[in-house]
């Protein structure tokens, strides 16, 4: 990825769960807005400054503001619908990569995602996951690759572009589990484009998803029984692929 | 940590000594049955190359996994970055009845997509011709796995991370300390270094340092006592299992108590069912691991 900057100064102060909890209190009082990002930016009390990676530009208050635009100006006008959410979703999926120019390195920093989400995106992020109930969104605000409400979107695109079959993979939450769900695959670009890849083919012949016809938990396991005596790395994208489907169709048969 | 060489042999897999590599990485050499070594000046950006020197004893391979002339043997070098989970792997095709013995290959990590740290796996992998009828127990799947050497090299955080100090403890060994909250429902972010801290007696320190069995010990019991305190603490162990990601402690927490109980990492919920057992059985092997550390150093003194 050309044109990264430097995200590794951004620091969430980890361990400051009533931080979340009193942003989150902002947000609901309806005070979360460009004047707060921008007096919080300014706070030195929410930088933390840790070694980063060397000769690069470090993200400005400037650029953490532009991103706050790009994406306010996306939901601008719009009811928090679920067709708007996941217009949203797909809005990021497609250019997170532009959005938040990062290397895998920083993307994989909790901080980085954790600040972004907090400090400058928090109202965003309450527009995609309502913060009524925490108890069910709270993995949505925390970094983790799987559910975190930006970085999942950004993981799965950097995926998708290894993949020998194109980088559309339009999927809804639930499909998206199926392997960022379930470490053993979700680690392997290979093993992901390769299951991605079967699942869109299936969606666009059948009009019907994995999930909707219940096959999925068979599914994998099958896959993930490869690992029994061998490792996905000694296979290349196109044996995967070939493997995958061939235990779809055996599980499909008997459905 | 544990020194790990668990060696499954399900099928007619090859005996490790088999095997002897040599595995350098970033100026770091990983000789045969080393496994874990750190290096504190990596940066992201920093390149790593790597290079490996795998030799084979073929005909006792050839022996043990009853290889035909028309399997299809392959060598596979496998990083794994623990920190960005992502897999880096090398795979070459070899014929392992020829007189080559000593294989040499080499590669670069992109930069900027490792951290934390790297499992490093060197496989010998074999696609065994299925049209020849075999006997009982040879390889019959596609690219089944007959020998692994594993090592680990630490790129990030080290000793700083586990919050290791060292003091004068008198005669004890190490000093265990932990700070967590008392509300488990506030431990998802927490930090590990910021929650435990581990001190080791000063006076012994080069020992404990040069010694696996002591440290395996010092790691067993940390876990032990860990996972007891937990449970202590009403809906600790609920937490540890239930949370999907989260801060250090609970990551390193999961993973650890996997390691010493030997669960995989999804099924530590066993934990919750039966700790009582899983706990002896773990002090056993920990005891197990010390007597015959203790025995070595008094034999070679």
């Amino acid at each position: 990825m050309n044109n990264c900057v430097n995200f590794r100064l951004l620091s969430d102060y980890s361990n400051r769960v009533s931080t979340l909890d009193d942003l989150l209190k902002v947000v609901s009082d309806g005070n979360y807005d460009d004047d707060f990002v921008r007096a919080k930016l300014n706070d030195r009390d929410y930088e933390d400054f840790i070694s980063g990676v060397s000769g690069r530009e470090v993200i400005s208050n400037h650029g953490l503001l532009e991103i706050r635009h790009t994406l306010k100006t996306f939901i601008k006008d719009k009811e928090p619908t679920t067709k708007n959410r996941q217009d949203f979703d797909q809005y990021i999926y497609i250019n997170s990569l532009e959005i938040f120019p990062m290397s895998v390195y920083q993307a994989c920093d909790k901080k980085v995602w954790n600040y972004l989400s907090w400090y400058v995106l928090l109202d965003i992020v309450a527009w995609r996951w309502e913060i009524s109930d925490i108890g069910t969104v709270s993995d949505r605000y925390v970094y983790n690759k799987a559910r975190h409400v930006f970085a999942r979107l950004w993981h799965r695109r950097e995926t998708s572009l290894k993949s020998r079959y194109g980088t559309d993979f339009i999927f809804s939450e639930r499909e998206w589990d199926i392997v960022y769900e379930r470490q053993s695959l979700c680690k392997n670009p290979n093993v992901v484009n390769a299951i991605m890849s079967i699942m869109l083919k299936y969606k666009n012949e059948s009009k019907e998803n994995i999930v909707s016809v219940n096959v999925e938990r068979t599914w994998m396991k099958q896959n993930i029984r490869l690992l029994s005596q061998s490792t996905f790395e000694a296979y290349s994208e196109n044996q995967l692929n070939n493997i995958f489907s061939e235990n779809l169709k055996k599980i499909l048969a008997t459905y | 940590m544990m020194n790990k060489q668990v060696v499954f042999r399900p099928y007619n897999l090859s005996s490790p000594e088999n095997m002897v590599t040599s595995f350098i990485i970033a100026d770091v050499q990983f000789i045969d049955n080393d496994f874990e070594k750190d290096i504190d000046f990596w940066r992201p950006g920093i390149p790593l190359n790597w290079s490996a020197r795998v030799e084979l004893n073929n005909s006792e391979i050839i022996r043990q996994c009853n290889l035909l002339k028309s399997d299809n043997c392959k060598i596979l070098i496998s990083l794994i970055s623990r920190g960005t989970g992502r897999t880096f792997s090398l795979i070459n095709n070899i014929d392992i009845f020829s007189n080559e013995k000593i294989f040499k290959l080499v590669g670069k990590i992109p930069d900027e997509e490792v951290s934390d740290n790297l499992q490093i796996k060197i496989q010998i992998i074999v696609d065994p011709d299925l049209t020849i009828e075999r006997p009982y127990g040879s390889p019959i799947t596609q690219n089944t796995i007959i020998l692994t050497k594993e090592y680990l090299l630490v790129l990030e955080k080290s000793s700083a991370y586990m919050n290791v100090i060292d003091e004068d403890l008198g005669e004890a060994l190490w000093k265990f300390q932990f700070a967590l909250p008392s509300d488990p429902t506030s431990w998802q972010l927490l930090e590990w270094n910021n929650v435990i801290q581990i001190t080791t007696n000063s006076n012994i320190q080069e020992v404990i340092g040069s010694s696996v069995e002591l440290q395996s010990a010092l790691f067993s019991e940390l876990i032990i006592n860990l996972l007891d305190y937990i449970i202590s603490i009403d809906g600790g162990l609920e937490v540890i299992v239930n949370t999907f990601e989260s801060g250090t402690f609970i990551s390193e927490v999961r993973r650890f108590s996997a390691s010493l109980l030997q669960l995989d990492e999804d099924r530590i919920d066993l934990i919750i069912r039966d700790w009582q057992t899983l706990k002896l059985e773990a002090i056993t092997t920990a005891q197990s691991i010390v007597h015959s550390g203790l025995a070595k150093m008094v034999n070679n003194e």
